[in-house]
């Protein structure tokens, strides 16, 4: 592992020293350098020291080609046990450059590891994508390439997608439509038919918005996927949202990636959730939902429900936040609470404080109240360097008193 | 204990009237000559392509009248507010949560309306409906930072304690596990002694 270790350091020193020169003789470079590490015990009150390297880099060159890098590195450092991810590494070159007022709807080809969603799924795709607009409300975007589980770091080719989507704005509505073809190694290949609209009127009393979307595997004709959403505004600062949704694990991904999916449930997940929220000002935001789901296990259909209240509110350079809530589920009851503060003491320094508890009442007789209090400060040390300290204590059945301690120091170049 | 809740709930409501008393913009970190540093940008804006009218274009006016008075005020060469916007809102990639913070002590209070409702569990269904709209404030590295990169010490995305009470969570809604969690060994590497 030792062996390992080093290649990766190299690698990513040789990246640093490029990124270092790269700004003399490129258009634009922004990058961040993040390093954290903490201490901490586990339950068998073994001590554990994580250590993580974050590096991001974007550069945009004169003729508008542009890169994007995001690397991390992660090493357990009592068991020497290094692990290297590749988040996006992604050149995009621009067809067009985009619209006066609306300057990020660009055509271009992206070649490389990038986020892929569409539909109802989010994987990393190795391959290509291709957003076109031909205006400002229609445009189209095509993707091929391998879709792998975002933990994944080498390319894996045991599920591959080819296909696209169309989205137009007719009637005073947004529609997208879309095909995937999605090749599984070893398994049937699915055709996958995607349909959304979106509608506001905002011309009518109470501003409805509605927004469906569907998806089905041809061969079958089956709906495996698809939602309802219905928005309302009865007051001026209070919105209503109401949705239903029959959701599958990502079926662009090998079926034995769903494995802790099908631990707990054996049938699409049906959830129901109506929320409400009270924004008089950008300063002042609290929301209230209920969730109530429905899925089918091993052991028959269960049901389970979610309420939970939060308030969020910044008074001059203070960020006041606060939550309480209910978890109900055949795993078990908790009812928890917490109250968060970020306070800016100068434009150099930052104050941070945490605390929360929860009542917790599991299938496996275990009782209890579990308190977490975190604390902490932010520094910039200089115009580009922020530095974050910060220690936390928690008491459960796991701990009378644990402490840990993390630290940030991030880089930034832009 | 009828009368704790009444009063709870009345300074609930007083505290949102005056939270919308208070309500402003969010402010810079520093006044916009602190912010802006010319021989930071001047590579880079040559490069670009981007000349000095670009930026000072002699639109403000003074609006003092008379004939003694200057066309033009003092200030005259100090550009509009929004000149920033013209490369920072989608044209030039930070790499940061959102590029917002670069200048904004409080990005929060910048988010659009439709971010107040339900948007933890809205925003990726709105992404996949127009996916570049994000781009006016965000990069794939909003993304990652809550469904790519791991940080055991320091999960975005799960409260404190969730250790405790992931079992009664992933029974209630276990879609939203494999959002991220696919690794088939994942559970094994705490429960069967891995990690901890």
């Amino acid at each position: 592992m030792h062996k390992t270790g080093i290649i990766v350091c190299l690698l990513l020193m040789s990246l640093a020293a490029i990124a270092w020169h790269v700004p003399f003789a490129s258009a634009s470079v922004s990058l961040k350098s993040t390093l954290s590490t903490g201490y901490y015990r586990d339950a068998e009150q073994d001590s554990h020291v994580p250590a993580y390297l974050y590096w991001n880099f974007n550069h945009v060159a004169k003729n508008g080609i542009e890169t994007f890098l995001n690397v991390g590195l992660n090493n357990a450092v009592m068991e020497d046990l290094w692990r290297i991810y590749v988040y996006e590494a992604m050149l995009s070159f621009p067809i067009w450059q985009g619209f006066e007022d609306a300057p990020y709807r660009t055509s271009r080809l992206q070649v490389g590891r990038q986020l892929f969603y569409e539909g109802f799924e989010l994987s990393l795709l190795d391959g290509l994508q291709l957003p076109f607009y031909w205006s400002q409300t229609g445009g189209m975007t095509l993707a091929a390439g391998s879709a792998n589980s975002v933990y994944v770091s080498e390319p894996n080719w045991e599920s591959q997608v080819y296909g696209g989507t169309v989205h137009e704005n007719f009637a005073g509505a947004l529609w997208k439509a879309g095909y995937f073809f999605n090749y599984r190694e070893n398994q049937d290949s699915r055709n996958l038919v995607e349909a959304s609209v979106l509608k506001i009127w905002n011309q009518f009393f109470l501003h409805p918005m509605v927004f469906l979307r569907g998806q089905m595997n041809l061969p079958s004709l089956s709906l495996y996927q698809s939602m309802a959403e219905i928005q309302l505004v009865p007051l001026e600062d209070v919105t209503v949202n109401v949705s239903a949704e029959g959701n599958l694990p990502n079926q662009l991904l090998p079926e034995n990636q769903e494995f802790i999916y099908r631990m707990f449930a054996t049938s699409r997940q049906n959830t129901y959730r109506l929320s409400t929220a009270w924004a008089p000002g950008r300063s002042f935001h609290t929301e209230a939902s209920l969730r109530y789901i429905l899925f089918d296990s091993q052991k028959g259909d269960e049901n389970a429900n979610h309420y939970d209240l939060s308030i969020d509110t910044i008074v001059s350079d203070l960020n006041l936040g606060g939550q309480v809530g209910h978890i109900r589920s055949y795993g078990g009851e908790v009812s928890y609470g917490g109250v968060k503060i970020l306070k800016s003491l100068s434009h150099k320094t930052k104050l941070r404080l945490e605390g929360s508890m929860a009542w917790v009442d599991k299938i496996n007789q275990i009782q209890g109240w579990a308190y977490h209090g975190r604390s902490g400060m932010d520094f910039r040390l200089a115009s580009r360097f922020i530095l974050s300290a910060l220690a936390e204590v928690e008491r459960n059945h796991l701990f009378d008193m644990d402490a840990r301690a993390i630290l940030y120091v991030s880089h930034f170049y832009f | 204990m009828f009368r704790i809740f009444i009063f709870n709930l009345f300074c609930f409501f007083m505290f949102g009237a005056m939270a919308q008393a208070a309500d402003k913009p969010s402010v810079l970190i520093l006044p916009p000559s602190g912010l802006f540093s010319h021989p930071n940008h001047k590579k880079v804006l040559e490069e670009l392509g981007v000349s000095c009218t670009d930026c000072h274009n002699f639109s403000i006016k003074n609006k003092k009248k008379g004939p003694l008075v200057s066309p033009v005020p003092k200030g005259f060469i100090k550009p509009s507010l929004h000149v920033c916007h013209q490369c920072h809102f989608g044209r030039v990639n930070l790499p940061r949560p959102n590029q917002c913070e670069a200048c904004h002590v409080n990005s929060r209070a910048l988010r659009p309306q439709d971010h107040y409702i339900a948007w933890k569990n809205r925003h990726g269904k709105m992404a996949q409906m127009d996916r570049d709209r994000c781009k006016q404030c965000h990069t794939q590295n909003s993304c990652d930072q809550c469904h790519l990169q791991i940080d055991t010490m320091n999960p975005s995305n799960h409260p404190a304690s969730f250790r405790l009470y992931h079992s009664v969570e992933a029974r209630m809604n276990p879609q939203s596990c494999v959002t991220c969690h696919q690794r088939r060994t994942f559970c094994s590497d705490c429960h069967f002694g891995r990690r901890q």
